[in-house]
């Protein structure tokens, strides 16, 4: 208990330090005084447009999606008890990013509408990477399934990248989203959104007891009163929609979902219900450090978030694939 | 092979038929490379006929249209060729060494490991010359990683993949952090060379795929009979005399310097190295330097003609090839993967 409140209290203590830098730190070099003035409400400066303009926003943005693909991570390791499953690696996050791609820049849907295509995207891409895994002769292992979503993702990339190769104009507004960026963003934009993310994060602990029910094997779990099936179906779904909000939030971003949940059961242990509360505070503190990392490592432009975070979480994703205990 | 044929020869005409069919194959390969590669030779800006880009190949013709064929068409004709017969011969170098049928260059991060370290030269503003040796040192590194999870953690099949894609990840991150940091100077060249495209290839990119490739494909071919006997396991191997352990490093390494190669003068093109050699085997048939040949030559076809289509698909706008080859070979991998999983 003890262990798990002190995790509780660094990652509280860590995240509040990265949200204090997202604000304090950018490309350009406002005086921290200033900062303070600005966020104070002083209307004039050109620290006020920075900061409040452009730093909060990117700072609530990735508060909202770092959590989302937090909870997504745990929520589809512990449904398919699969230590690589995330959103990214089943193939939901390129999903979304396909259909936002085709549906809003291509199609002229409503920007608000890119978090249901997203789902939609989502849903279906990972359906398609499960129907290719489960096809296999030894059945659905673990390596297999990731495989599948990882090569599903690799094929909407490619037609993303596609499309857009054939219409520049968009392609100059989508690119730098479909890195994953939190840079840009409207705070406004993350105001709908919060009935469907607390929704989400609700139900994900909800479920948290059936998880760890689940953890024991199915068998156990039927024998416990569980439904190992429904539990599943709900926990991806809900995984679906948190990584939907992520994308239409801050673009594709992959490795958060599979590193955080790691790192929170390696602090408090397995049990789903301190590890879901952990992650919804260490998803937002890597996602927005990588966010402030880009933003000062080649001044004066910016790198995206999305391309710190893989430079962090692919290592982890060759460990962990030559490392799973599974029958390959 | 001899031993195959030998053993073959009492069944009457089989092998005899199968080594005619393969000569056959390489041969009308090789003849459609030519072709398509003359008729690259007409697409432009300004379209030539057959005829004047014919005779301005050999020099004849008005002075715009031969500096047009020789100065501009030709080598960008000649970079795909060479870039995709390149692919061609390092994924079947791959595949067979890896024995998995995924296991080429462009899945498993082998030719993201190049274009960072292309990238990083050109950001040190290395000579152009230079830059297929750059790229194929990080092929290089890439290769090295992926030989050292293969063999010191047991892994296999699904989890090499993984591990591999894992790699691309992190090599293909990595290098879009190098180009952000790149001077401004430096940001077109790195922009146009990631994209995959042929555009504004000359004769330096010529020469440097073409030393690469000369040094490494006779190797490949002698390397490739002793590659047939490794496929049957290492035990076998061992018995037939094969020195397991140095061929595996000599595979490596020419695999490596015809991605590199590759890479350095195109950028990285998706999809050709995975694809030439599955199409090799079912033409030409499991053998040896035949598939390695033909897997060479639809690598080289496969290149050019994803040029011609990105070319003419949506003229005026052009498509990097490596936009195409990504675009119809991405649906081909998901296809190998469902077969791989039902074998």
């Amino acid at each position: 208990m003890i262990r798990r409140l002190g995790a509780l209290g660094l990652a509280i203590a860590v995240l509040t330090v990265v949200v204090v830098v997202s604000i304090a730190v950018g490309s350009v070099t406002v005086p921290f005084a200033q900062v303070l003035e600005a966020l104070g409400g002083a209307r004039t400066s050109e620290a006020h447009f920075i900061v409040s303009g452009m730093r909060v926003p990117r700072t609530v943005s990735g508060l909202v999606a770092g959590s989302c693909l937090g909870v997504a991570g745990v929520l589809l390791q512990g449904a398919t008890r699969n230590p690589i499953a995330s959103p990214a690696l089943l193939g939901i996050t390129a999903g979304g990013g396909f259909a936002v791609v085709v549906g809003v820049a291509f199609l002229g849907l409503p920007a608000g509408a890119a978090v249901w295509v997203a789902f939609v995207g989502g849903a279906a891409a990972a359906a398609l990477a499960l129907g290719l895994a489960s096809t296999g002769r030894e059945g659905l292992s673990p390596v297999r399934l990731v495989l599948s979503g990882a090569i599903v993702s690799s094929l909407l990339g490619a037609w993303t990248a596609g499309l857009l190769a054939i219409d520049q104009r968009t392609a100059d507004d989508v690119r730098h989203w479909l890195a994953g960026s939190l840079a840009g963003r409207d705070v406004a934009a993350v105001g709908p959104l919060l009935p469907v993310v607390v929704a989400g994060l609700l139900g994900a602990w909800l479920l948290a007891g059936q998880l760890d029910a689940l953890a024991l094997g199915d068998e156990t779990a039927v024998g416990l009163g569980q439904h190992p099936a429904r539990t599943r179906l709900v926990a991806a779904g809900i995984a679906v929609l948190l990584s939907a909000v992520a994308v239409a939030l801050a673009g594709p971003i992959a490795f958060v979902g599979l590193a955080v949940p790691h790192l929170a059961r390696a602090l408090v242990g397995a049990a789903h219900r301190p590890v879901l509360l952990l992650s919804m505070l260490l998803g937002p503190a890597m996602l927005l450090g990588a966010d402030v990392v880009g933003r000062v490592v080649a001044r004066p432009s910016e790198v995206q978030a999305g391309v710190l975070t893989a430079l962090l979480g692919a290592p982890l994703l060759v460990r962990l694939a030559v490392r799973v205990k599974s029958p390959a | 092979m001899t031993a195959v044929t030998e053993a073959g020869g009492l069944a009457a005409r089989g092998p005899t038929f199968a080594r005619r069919r393969r000569v056959l194959v390489v041969v009308g390969l090789a003849i459609a490379v030519l072709l398509a590669g003359l008729y690259a030779l007409t697409l432009g800006s300004s379209d030539l006929s057959w005829i004047d880009a014919a005779a301005a190949l050999i020099g004849a013709g008005e002075s715009g249209a031969v500096f047009v064929v020789r100065g501009l068409r030709l080598p960008r004709i000649l970079v795909a060729v060479a870039a995709g017969a390149g692919l061609g011969a390092s994924g079947t170098l791959l595949q067979g060494l890896l024995r998995n049928p995924l296991g080429s260059p462009d899945v498993m991060g082998v030719t993201a490991g190049a274009s960072l370290a292309a990238v990083l030269a050109i950001g040190a503003e290395v000579r152009p010359l230079l830059l297929p040796a750059a790229a194929a040192g990080g092929a290089g590194l890439a290769t090295l990683v992926l030989h050292f999870v293969s063999t010191r953690a047991g892994a296999s099949g699904a989890r090499l993949i993984l591990a591999g894609i894992g790699i691309h990840a992190a090599a293909s991150a990595a290098t879009v952090l190098t180009v952000a940091r790149l001077p401004f100077g430096r940001l077109g060249a790195a922009e146009v060379w990631l994209a995959g495209s042929l555009h504004a290839r000359n004769w330096t990119h010529v020469t440097g795929v073409g030393l690469a490739l000369a040094l490494a494909v006779p190797a490949a071919l002698t390397l490739v009979r002793r590659l047939g006997l490794l496929e049957l396991g290492d035990e076998l191997a061992v018995g037939a005399g094969v020195p397991v352990r140095a061929t595996r490093i000599e595979l490596l390494v020419a695999a490596t310097i015809l991605a590199g190669a590759a890479v350095a003068v195109t950028g990285p093109i998706g999809f050709v190295a995975l694809g030439a050699p599955h199409i090799a085997r079912r033409i030409a048939g499991q053998a040896g330097v035949a598939t390695l040949l033909t897997a060479a030559l639809v690598g080289a076809l496969l290149v050019l003609a994803a040029d011609v289509v990105g070319q003419r698909l949506f003229h005026p706008t052009p498509i990097a090839a490596g936009v195409v080859t990504a675009v119809l070979g991405a649906p081909y991998l998901l296809w190998l993967l469902h077969r791989w999983g039902r074998r």
